[in-house]
């Protein structure tokens, strides 16, 4: 164990000594606490934003004076989507994801206000965050400073030294990880912990959820140095070792996720929107309608025992609403449930990109605990509609109740803004989120694995070389 | 020299690096390839469903312009009237997909319709597809080409010189500069070779859009300077008088910083120097607007406001104020996303030299026809049209008149056509760079060789 500790010791010394690496790490550092104060100010911005628009509107809504309900349903409430404290870390898709959706009598309409719409770059390497540090940029450093730990010795012929001042063959490569894990720790740890103190100044955090967040990134981080020290044995120059660390690190990083995301256009293709929106209307305008159905004026004078509309003790207008709503929500629920279906299954495409990468996996891990993955926004989603069919539900039987003889005429007053409920956003509880990724949990662990067995190998490979 | 040339692409193909090198680019251009001819097929879908419009609205429109046709609905025309306005297809979006993933390529203009609305209803893309990216030919040609160079060139003389082979090359070899353009050519053209059959084959298999075939040899000339340009630079490192691993860490250092750390940094740079107005303020100014100018339910339903052609025209009239309020109101802070779009714009380009990856992945986007600026164009584009549009409806609602089918017929009709991209300045800039650093190389290696 000594013998390990003391070449860990060395190998940081020759880390500190090496000042291209040195300055290498000191831009990473640099360039994670940029991300950080960047990302927390941003985030503070957003939110204070979305509450302070929140509060407006309820203002506007409230003030609205005498109205007929379905003016208002019309006019309707928005619900904009709040930012989870771990989206300083990782932003996840909320750049490319819509923020608000309005939600308005007739219609389920997708979420809109997307900031990847408010900027100007067309060439996207990722967005600048903790996670992206931690996921890309940090596991690059990590093999171009494992390239050398094995490899260069033994390029120098320092190797045969170890060995001769007492390290066994095998137990050298576990001693080497030693030092690597120990560097990447200095690294990482500076990167996390402002990462975790920027998350926890952003809002109440589940210490479950950032611990978890944190040790996936370690185990990512871990798989990366194992595999490095374990190409830099099996490499019989440093070149050699650090080309083919850098190729690994570019198809697991750059072309994995990429290659994850032509698969799942290909199993599942999402329709163009306008064959989207043109086949849900075009169903929309083939579905009953309450306001030219005989049928369902027959049933409503049934029902109230009257034998004309007038005659009826409701608004048989807002019955008719009320009843159009019902029927709209059939077809939105076809619609978006069948697109809800294919997301899923590119989901499940592009786990496949695992096979060739730990990355992927760790994405959906990471976007998941953060709250800011595609489930995360369905359920916003999911939660805006269900609001907007009890909102619109609320205002169709006021009128409906209270605007017999009147109907489009009736006016209702303040009393009925005010009882209209406020939109309030609830994240799927951590249980539900950690059922969603066991099987990425699982692939990771899987990739541990496969990164220990490659160490042993090439352990074994070392010290029959050397042998 | 051709001999030379022939030995060293004899000794390049017995280096396994050398294989898994064409065999890594191999597989990412067919994925590219794959991927872009889906993209274009998709892109191309969807406007041809969008131009073809609502064959049921033009349907009630024909039936309202019919001689004899009942003014009471004939005064609502303005209203029933659409204009698709379809952003032409983009050239190149399979080779360069850029923003064409999540950017709108479609809108219907109406009455109804406001600047600050026009694209809100289309996004149906996963997110977390969009978030991951794509692997278009324009990544390969940006992204992973300089590494497979820096693969194959860090120890171009470097590794010599290291093993102290150098001298007696260049005794074999003649000068340096016969030395290092023998095994730059086979080098050069093994990772070029994968990009431009991809590219070659998306031409042939791929749809006919006009001005396809221009787009493309921009593009391809485009990546041909960027990739002599990468090239230049590891003849320049392997001109300094270090080792292969120093050449190695060097070069992808200098990689890593243009490539992923530059562009994410002037991203957020150009964010925070033009920062984009809140969306979400956006969205509140206008019902702050819509709730001060009205309290009637008519804005959405005119053809059940009222009854006979006095009824409806009122309605029609005041739901058209109630818009042209709405409008004025969110004028000032529509103005400001585009100022502020436009900023970005501006100083991404102008930061972009910087970052040549970026630079070159600006541009070959700009040929593609999915960069951020078409996309603004496009927007601009449908503003207008939009606003001469609705000029010209409100005018008959203004006048209380009603339109006949030759007005109809006169109506401007959306057409927008792009000017094509020429990126003659960041070609002329890429060669020029890389016959500089070439020629500095050549000096230092002819002046200093070992």
């Amino acid at each position: 164990m000594s013998r390990a500790i003391a070449i860990a010791r060395k190998d940081w010394r020759e880390f500190v000594r090496d000042r291209r690496l040195l300055v290498m790490a000191a831009l990473v550092l640099l360039l994670a606490f940029a991300a950080t104060v960047t990302a927390a100010a941003r985030i503070a911005a957003y939110e204070a934003d979305r509450t302070a628009t929140e509060r407006r509107d309820r203002t506007t809504w409230e003030s609205q004076g005498a109205r007929n309900p379905h003016s208002a349903a019309h006019f309707a409430t928005w619900a904009l989507r709040p930012l989870t404290p771990l989206a300083v870390l990782e932003p996840g898709v909320t750049p490319y994801a819509g923020s608000a959706i309005w939600m308005e009598a007739h219609h389920q309409n997708g979420a809109r206000a997307r900031a990847v719409d408010d900027a100007a770059i067309a060439f996207d390497t990722g967005t600048f965050s903790v996670a992206w540090i931690l996921q890309t940029i940090l596991p690059l450093l990590l093999f171009v400073i494992a390239a050398g730990l094995v490899a260069r010795e033994r390029e120098r012929g320092t190797l045969r030294l170890l060995l001769v001042g007492g390290a066994e063959p095998r137990g050298l490569l576990p001693a080497k990880l030693v030092g690597l894990a120990r560097i990447a720790l200095i690294l990482a740890a500076p990167v996390l912990l402002a990462g975790l103190i920027a998350a926890g100044a952003a809002g109440s955090v589940e210490p479950l959820r950032l611990l978890l967040w944190a040790g996936v990134h370690i185990l990512f981080l871990g798989i990366v140095a194992t595999a490095g020290v374990a190409v830099s044995a099996a490499s019989r120059t440093l070149s050699a070792a650090m080309l083919a660390l850098v190729g690994l690190w570019c198809v697991a990083v750059l072309i994995a996720p990429r290659a994850g995301t032509t698969l799942a256009q290909a199993v599942a293709p999402v329709p163009a929107p306008d064959a989207f929106w043109s086949r849900l209307q075009a169903d929309l305008a083939r579905a009953p309608d309450p306001f030219s159905d005989k049928v369902f004026e027959a049933a409503v004078l049934k029902r109230y025992g009257a034998t004309t509309v007038e005659a009826l003790p409701v608004s048989f207008a807002g019955l008719q609403l009320d009843a159009s709503e019902r029927v709209g929500a059939t077809v939105f629920d076809r619609h978006f449930g069948a697109l809800a279906a294919i997301h899923a299954r590119q989901r499940a495409a592009m786990r496949w990109a695992s096979l060739i990468s730990p990355l992927p996996a760790l994405q959906n891990i990471s976007m998941a605990l953060a709250g800011t993955d595609g489930a995360h926004q369905l359920a916003f989603q999911r939660q805006a509609e269900a609001h907007r069919r009890r909102t619109i539900g609320l205002l169709n039987r006021d009128m409906a109740d209270h605007g017999a003889g009147r109907d489009f005429d009736y006016r209702a007053g303040p009393e009925l803004w005010r009882a209209t409920p406020d939109f309030r956003f609830r994240p799927p509880p951590l249980g539900q989120v950690l059922r969603g990724i066991v099987p990425d949990l699982l692939i990771l662990l899987g990739w541990a694995g496969a990164a220990a067995l490659a160490l042993v190998v090439a352990a074994r490979g070392l010290a029959r070389r050397l042998g | 020299m051709g001999r030379l040339i022939l030995i060293e692409a004899r000794l390049l193909a017995r280096e396994r690096r050398a294989w898994a090198v064409l065999a890594l680019l191999a597989l990412a251009a067919a994925l590219a390839a794959v991927t872009g001819h889906g993209l274009l097929e998709q892109q191309l879908e969807g406007r041809r469903i969008a131009a073809a419009g609502d064959p049921a609205g033009l349907a009630r429109v024909a039936a309202a312009l019919r001689p004899g046709a009942d003014p009471a609905m004939a005064v609502l025309l303005p209203y029933w009237i659409r204009d698709e306005a379809v952003s032409p297809p983009p050239p190149l979006a399979d080779f360069s997909a850029g923003r064409a993933m999540f950017e709108p390529h479609a809108t219907t203009l109406t009455l109804r319709a406001r600047p600050d609305t026009l694209f809100q209803r289309t996004a149906v893309d996963n997110p977390e597809a969009t978030t991951r990216g794509l692997l278009d030919l324009g990544f390969l040609a940006v992204v992973l080409a300089p590494l497979a160079l820096i693969a194959l060139g860090y120890g171009l003389f470097t590794a010599d010189r290291d093993s102290g082979a150098a001298r007696l090359l260049l005794v074999q070899g003649g000068s340096p500069a016969r030395l290092l353009l023998a095994r730059s050519v086979p080098r050069l053209a093994l990772v070029a070779a994968p990009i431009a059959l991809a590219a070659l084959a998306l031409l042939a298999f791929g749809p006919a859009i006009e001005g396809r075939a221009a787009a493309a040899a921009w593009w391809l000339a485009i990546a041909a300077a960027f990739l002599a340009f990468w090239w230049a630079a590891i003849l320049a490192v392997n001109a300094l008088r270090i080792g292969a691993e120093t050449a190695a860490l060097a070069l992808v250092a200098l990689w890593a910083l243009t490539t992923l750390v530059l562009p994410a940094a002037i991203a957020a740079g150009a964010q925070l120097a033009f920062p984009p107005p809140s969306r979400f303020q956006q969205i509140a100014e206008a019902r702050a607007a819509e709730i001060a100018a009205t309290s009637a339910w008519e804005t959405d339903h005119p053809e059940l406001a009222a009854e006979g052609f006095a009824g409806r025209l009122a309605s029609v009239r005041k739901t058209l104020g109630i818009a042209r309020t709405v409008e004025r109101a969110v004028a000032p802070l529509d103005a400001r996303f585009d100022a502020q779009l436009a900023g970005q714009q501006r100083l991404v380009r102008a930061l972009a030299w910087i970052a040549p990856p970026l630079a070159a992945a600006d541009a070959m986007t700009a040929v593609a026809g999915t960069d951020a600026g078409r996309a603004l164009g496009f927007r601009r584009a449908a503003a207008a049209q939009l606003a001469g549009l609705k000029a010209r409806l409100g005018g008959f609602i203004d006048r209380g008149a009603v339109m006949t089918a030759a007005e109809h017929d006169a109506l401007p009709r959306f057409a927008w056509r792009p000017e094509p991209a020429r990126p003659i300045g960041l070609v002329a800039f890429l060669a020029a760079a890389a016959a500089l650093l070439t020629a500095l190389a050549l000096r230092r290696l002819s002046r200093r060789p070992i």
